[in-house]
């Protein structure tokens, strides 16, 4: 009878342990994913407020459309530049309302090879760009968080040096696609 | 790019998922990026394409409403993972995951960036159900998922939670607008095509075969082209004697012989029952200018996009009558021709193929910048 309740215990404990085991790298690689998918959509912010910041400062200097609109549109996009984390969602949504306003106030594109043209179509890109970042980068968070709040995933969470799952990243970058030359689309 | 593309059904045998991973896989590389495939084949010594791994052989297995041939066993995981250390993909793209067969595999052996793409679209899957916590684990691996169509989006939202991008279906739209009609088709008296499965009655040559009793009466000489895998024997035989000749069963046809089909054909006719996520034939009649008389799923009306008429489905009185005004009206035949041909260009496999390919970029700005943090740690 011992030999059979240890034999019964070394198995549970085995298989206890490769769940953890398995566990602990799911926690790892989606922690990985959270945080290349942050890269991704860092690296898109940037070439966003980049571009925004030149084709502003393009209508600032030759007047075209509305410089108001135009300067604004710079502002939020240094705004955006400079933020912290924690002020980063809120600038960049800022940036999004700004760039939809000065295009609209630049009416229709053009397709031609003109520098304004090749701004915009520089700004439509990189706005494509940032919504699917976004979508990509709050898929891995909520794949993560889901884990998380697993019972095992959890005591490891609390017992190991994991650091926060991070939070999701929201702001309306749907509008934007109206000045898109993309069409990837679909969200929620 | 490297890109490693997985389809999970039998390369040697026609269907829609093999048709897009082929279509894009060409595509890729045509836009300068190295591609490589893994696809079980029927048959073990089937001449493959140069960019295709076998990935062994498969078993047919009943999967959503329909015998799919699927690769799933031991000797097909080992060669994913071969195929997967050879390859060095910068992007791993799988197509229907959840299929038991290699993308599965393929996944479950995964390291790096991988996007997946989803095909079908039934409303309630019991088994997706029943076994989603099981492939829950997997699913984490994926960075992007894309689905074909609406339906097939709803799908994956409705199962699996969270967000799904919707990059379409492509289609070589040269090529089915240059091709040359089949010999003697249309021919004077006018000609209404089929192309699909004929034993798969979800397909509708039952209703067509019924609808065509009373136009063969009212258009002396119209003559019915039916090209699709099945039993052409069983179906001839079933064929009601006055009109039977009338008939032509091509059986199954290749790809440039498809092109050809679409142009040999005055209408082309889409009488499925259901079943449908997309209607990626009625793009391909679109690109290579056929009128297109389909059955009113949801799937068909968002492909056609207002350039074909819609009949209710399993209505074969409808379905008659509506062939019957485009026959009679060949203005209506031109217009509905134009139209399709403005709705395919979006779906051009150039433009669907640069929408993939950002997904591609983003995954793939993922791993480098996650390498770039590892070495730096």
């Amino acid at each position: 009878m011992p030999l059979t309740l240890a034999i019964t215990l070394v198995t549970v404990t085995l298989i206890l342990g490769v769940y953890l085991v398995w566990t602990e790298g799911r926690l790892e690689r989606l922690a990985t994913r959270v945080q290349g998918s942050w890269s991704a959509l860092d690296a898109q912010l940037v070439r966003r407020s980049a571009a925004a910041g030149e084709l502003a400062a393009y209508c600032r200097r030759h007047a075209c459309g509305d410089v108001d609109l135009a300067e604004a549109m710079e502002d939020a996009a240094v705004d955006a530049q400079s933020a912290g984390q924690s002020e980063r969602e809120y600038a960049e949504n800022e940036l999004s309302k700004a760039i939809r306003a000065a295009l609209v106030a630049l009416g229709p594109a053009g397709v031609g090879e003109s520098k304004p043209d090749r701004l915009r179509a520089e700004l439509a890109t990189s706005a494509t760009r940032v919504g699917l970042a976004r979508q990509i980068y709050n898929d891995a968070v909520r794949d993560l968080r889901g884990l998380r709040r697993r019972r095992i995933a959890g005591l490891l969470v609390r017992r190991g040096r994991h650091v926060s799952p991070g939070d999701f990243f929201e702001i309306d970058d749907t509008a934007l696609s109206l000045a898109a030359t993309s069409a990837v689309g679909g969200q929620d | 790019m490297r890109v490693g593309l997985v389809c999970p059904y039998t390369w040697d045998v026609p269907g829609g998922v093999q048709a897009h991973v082929r279509e894009l896989a060409l595509t890729l590389q045509t836009l300068g990026h190295e591609v490589s495939v893994l696809a079980p084949a029927a048959d073990p010594d089937a001449e493959l394409p140069p960019y295709v791994v076998n990935a062994g052989r498969t078993v047919p297995i009943r999967y959503n409403g329909s015998v799919a041939r699927l690769a799933f066993g031991p000797r097909s995981a080992k060669r994913a993972r071969r195929w997967l250390a050879d390859g060095e993909f910068d992007v791993l793209h799988l197509h229907e995951p959840f299929a038991p067969s290699v993308s599965l595999l393929a996944l479950w052996a995964a390291r790096g960036p991988v996007v997946a793409t989803f095909h079908a679209s039934v409303v309630r899957s019991r088994a997706l159900e029943t076994l989603e916590p099981a492939l829950r684990p997997a699913l984490e691996k994926v960075h992007a998922r894309i689905a074909v169509s609406p339906a097939a989006r709803t799908y994956v939202v409705t199962h699996l939670g969270g967000s799904c991008l919707l990059v379409p279906n492509g289609v070589d739209v040269a090529r089915f607008a240059s091709a040359e009609p089949l010999p003697g088709w249309p021919g004077p008296d006018g000609a209404v095509g089929f192309l699909g499965r004929i034993d798969e009655p979800r397909k509708g040559l039952p209703v067509l075969l019924e609808a065509f009793g009373p136009l063969a009466a009212a258009h002396p000489g119209l003559r019915l082209l039916v090209a699709g895998p099945g039993d052409v024997e069983e179906v001839r035989e079933d064929l009601p004697g006055p009109w039977a000749h009338r008939v032509e069963l091509l059986g199954l046809v290749s790809e440039q012989d498809k092109a050809r089909f679409f142009r040999s054909v005055d209408a082309y006719c889409a009488p499925n029952t259901g079943g449908e996520s997309f209607g990626i034939v009625l793009l391909e009649a679109m690109a290579a200018g056929a009128p297109v008389v389909a059955s009113d799923l949801d799937a068909f009306r968002v492909t056609l996009d207002g350039a074909g008429e819609l009949v209710p489905a399993d209505d074969p009185d409808a379905l008659a009558g509506a062939l019957d005004s485009l026959l009679n009206d060949p203005a209506r035949r031109a217009g509905l021709s134009t139209a399709g041909r403005d709705v395919v260009r979006r779906y051009d496999w150039p433009v669907v193929t640069r929408q993939i390919l950002e997904v591609y970029e983003t995954v793939a700005g993922e791993k480098v910048s996650a390498d770039r943090s590892g070495a730096g740690r």
